[in-house]
């Protein structure tokens, strides 16, 4: 009986070591969460005031836009599956495009905190906000360097392009959503 | 395939838009389970859908599993 590569525990979607970083990105994200969520329940009020500070409806629609991105990545990986390249460097282009609307809306944030003085200093509260919600920023950068490149990779090479290597960057283009979809209920509603 | 990839996607985009809502009730435990479990949910969909953890050993989607719910339960035991 034959089983797919990807049923074999050393073979998950896009490779084991891109796994292991996940997992540990995830796990690295998951302490900071706990502590932010740990200290938050010490004193609930004030970071209750804190968290009112946001801007929910922005963070909402990056929500949608980061979403909307991942779902265009995963299309591109099936279409590519179909060799259907075309379409899948046109969906890898539009996840590009998703991606960077996200780090405008969230610069667009961090420029109207910065404006009303709600810096790092401002409270722990804040303190969390600038640092998982900056070091989010950097990975969805880096995430759309490496679509940058997978893109240009399937152009080039078309049907010879590596699905493995399409498989791994697209899922650490996930990771980002994983992380953000955790990170916006503890940073904007659960307080 | 294409079409379960689309109606998670809808499901994603109802779900944020469900949790976004609740919100403004918050001050409940109820509110606050019902944001973390669709939280988590969500977080789940996008690992088994858009990840395809779905076809991989069971083993990935164990440890998926066990990353949301501990997160999920953690939340719910400090702030519920």
């Amino acid at each position: 009986m034959s089983t797919s590569p990807t049923k074999s525990i050393a073979y998950p979607p896009g490779g084991v070591l891109i796994w292991i970083i996940i997992y540990l990105e995830l796990i690295t994200f998951g302490m900071a969460m706990l502590g932010l969520a740990y200290y938050g329940s010490q004193d609930r009020e004030l970071y209750h005031l804190d968290s009112l500070k946001l801007n929910r409806v922005l963070a909402t629609i990056n929500t949608m836009v980061l979403l909307t991105s991942g779902y265009f990545a995963a299309r591109a990986v099936h279409y590519f599956k179909q060799k259907d390249i075309d379409r899948s460097s046109k969906l890898l282009l539009w996840t590009i495009f998703a991606g960077l609307g996200f780090l405008v809306l969230k610069s667009i944030e961090y420029y109207q905190k910065l404006g009303a003085g709600l810096d790092m200093n401002y409270s722990p509260f804040f303190m969390n906000y600038w640092l998982l919600t900056g070091f989010h920023w950097i990975h969805v950068l880096v995430g759309i360097v490496i679509v940058y490149f997978l893109r240009r990779n399937l152009i080039k090479k078309r049907e010879t392009a590596s699905l493995e290597d399409l498989e791994a960057g697209i899922s650490f283009w996930h990771m980002c959503d994983l992380i953000w979809l955790l990170l916006f209920p503890l940073l904007y509603l659960l307080f | 395939m294409l079409q379960s990839l689309s109606n998670s996607y809808y499901v994603l985009l109802i779900l944020t838009l469900l949790v976004a809502t609740v919100f403004k009730f918050q001050g409940t435990v109820v509110i606050l389970f019902a944001t973390i479990i669709m939280s988590v949910l969500k977080f789940y969909l996008v690992g088994f859908q858009f990840m395809e953890l779905n076809q991989a050993h069971t083993f990935w989607k164990v440890l998926l599993i066990v990353y949301g719910f501990v997160i999920g339960s953690i939340w719910i035991i400090l702030l519920g």
